[in-house]
């Protein structure tokens, strides 16, 4: 195989016409919403797509032969991940690559979520509780030992912070403005679920602790709707009628023993890892994008905890070792701070859509189309991970 | 090194027994904490695998490992919002505890789930019975760990 030395870019963003706890309308039918707005957002039809990528197969979301099949595609690339939230960047990678590479000219990635409260209770074969991996000979990703007790990603990652919070002396305080920064970033969102629930340090103390030191608002939310990104090479996105947006950079997941629990960070000592000091890494993703960290004009965490915020800014450098809550108490993480983060909500407001709503509202304010939450000037916007991922997305 | 004590039943979801690491979890039905080690390295592993993480060797052996250590990190689960077998168990302390021989070992620790025990409390290995025989790993606070209740644990 060889490259050809193209740009890619995204030309189209587009989701479900709702996000919420309970839509009433099937994986297929949200995948379809989003992914004809994003058709529609840059001028595209059907016939013009062929490629489709997702992480989130049935039955909570759509298989990418089942989607081929009912939206009349005709594909010559497809690629379908694991249904966990952590291949944004691989499938936005893999997909530009195979852009690249001549494998697809236009690529659709198509992403959906259902839950056990909302649609997903009428599709059955849902009998698994938390996640299967805790069950492995490794436990799960997450840190997830189910004969332990710990058979949740949430009570796993309970565990990371509260590791972090002993070893670094954070308080309730520091973790409660996780999720009241990001609630006041989804006020401005109208697709946001929270948008209308107001949080503050006292409502949130009075929340029900679940575990460890994590109460309610600790955890992202368990939703319905659909999200899609259109990708294509830059000479093809000259020609559409929207502004398109580069796929700057990238890296991939870092995978080896010390990252095994995702949501924790290298040298946090937790899982099979060794604890250290915090050793700085060197992150490629900005060498690709030809950018610093300093030129990053916004920043998106993947946050299905608000711990993996203080885990992503140490990770990445944008504070050092146990300095990320008072780096956030200091400098705030609404669209006015001098960098924003998650301006869409996040995973814990607007909804958890993998991070692929990131990714759309990433696209939306380097067009400019954000309104009252819009980052004055943005052309630099990075996506990141606990578990060292990241894109970069330029204007 | 000294055998475990049993301090209970296994109630939580069984584990997911092979024969690759049926020794581990026999083991432990029996009050012994064992590991594999390779035949090449030296390695004591954890977790279970078939394949040593240092050198690559597949040779092991299963060895005795120490049954002392002390809690790197605590958490009191109070909802069991994932297998339902945990909902009459609520709450509980869970915890990954640094073993005075290097390795880190999760299990749960026994004890009062308003004082989740804090980094760097001496505990025990001891083991919860399960029905076929097998042994799940927990922890003991030792003679003379006390803990002050944890505000909002
Ligand atoms: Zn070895």
């Amino acid at each position: 195989m060889r490259l050809r030395g193209t740009d890619v870019c995204v030309v189209g963003v587009g989701t479900s016409e709702e996000f919420g706890f309970d839509l009433g309308r099937s994986p297929m039918r949200l995948q379809a919403e989003a992914f004809t707005a994003a058709l529609a957002d840059c001028g595209l039809g059907r016939a013009d797509v062929d490629g489709v990528a997702t992480a989130h197969g049935s039955p909570t979301g759509v298989d990418y032969e089942e989607f081929t099949a009912v939206m009349g595609l005709d594909c010559r690339y497809v690629d379908q991940a694991w249904a966990h939230g952590r291949w944004s960047t691989g499938l936005v990678a893999h997909a530009s690559l195979a852009i690249m590479a001549g494998l697809a000219d236009v690529v659709a990635i198509v992403n959906t979520v259902t839950n056990g409260r909302g649609y997903a209770r009428h599709l059955g074969g849902l009998g698994g509780h938390g996640t299967v991996e805790g069950l492995r000979d490794t436990g799960g990703g997450h840190g997830e030992w189910s004969v332990h007790g710990v058979d949740t990603p949430g009570a796993a990652t309970s565990l990371v912070a509260q590791r972090y919070m002993e070893r670094y002396g954070a308080s309730s305080q520091d973790l409660a403005r996780i999720g009241i920064g990001f609630r006041e970033n989804a006020q401005l969102n109208p697709m946001a679920i929270l948008r209308d629930k107001p949080l503050t340090q006292e409502s949130y103390l009075r929340e029900p602790v679940i575990s460890g030191p994590f109460r309610r608002c600790d955890y992202s939310l368990a939703n319905d709707g659909a999200t899609c990104l259109v990708l294509a090479a830059a000479d093809r996105a000259a020609d559409l009628r929207t502004r398109p947006v580069r796929v700057a950079g990238a890296q991939s997941i870092r995978s080896n023993r010390d990252g095994y629990v995702l949501f924790s960070r290298p040298g946090l000592g937790v899982g099979f890892a060794d604890e250290t000091p915090l050793r700085p890494e060197h992150h490629r993703v900005y060498d690709m994008a030809g950018v610093g960290r300093d030129d990053v004009d916004g920043l998106y965490v993947y946050d299905s905890f608000s711990s993996n915020v203080w885990m992503t800014l140490e990770r990445f450098g944008f504070c050092g070792e146990g300095e990320a809550p008072g780096w956030i108490a200091s400098r705030g993480l609404g669209v006015d701070a001098a960098l924003p983060v998650n301006t869409n909500g996040g995973l814990l407001s607007e909804g958890h859509f993998g991070g692929y709503n990131h990714l759309v509202e990433m696209m939306r304010q380097l067009r400019g189309e954000c309104g009252p939450r819009q980052i004055e000037g943005a052309e630099v916007l990075q996506w990141t991970t606990p578990w060292g991922d990241s894109l970069i997305l330029t204007r | 090194m000294s055998r475990l004590r049993r301090v209970g039943e296994h109630r939580g979801p069984a584990p997911v027994v092979h024969p690759e690491t049926e020794p581990f979890w026999r083991g432990l039905g029996e009050g012994r904490l064992q590991l594999q080690r390779c035949t090449t390295c030296g390695t004591v592993r954890f977790p279970l695998g078939p394949v040593c993480w240092r050198c690559g060797g597949f040779g092991h052996d299963w060895t005795d490992v120490a049954t002392t250590g002390t809690v790197s990190a605590a958490v009191t689960v109070r909802r069991a919002t994932g297998d339902p077998l945990w909902a009459g168990e609520v709450p509980l302390v869970s915890a990954q505890v640094d073993m005075s021989d290097g390795l880190r070992l999760p299990g749960r620790v026994l004890c009062d789930p308003d004082a989740p025990p804090p980094h760097g409390t001496p505990v025990e290995a001891a083991y919860l019975a399960t029905e076929d025989g097998f042994g799940v790993l927990c922890f003991v606070l030792r003679n003379g760990s006390r803990v002050e209740p944890r505000e909002g644990s």
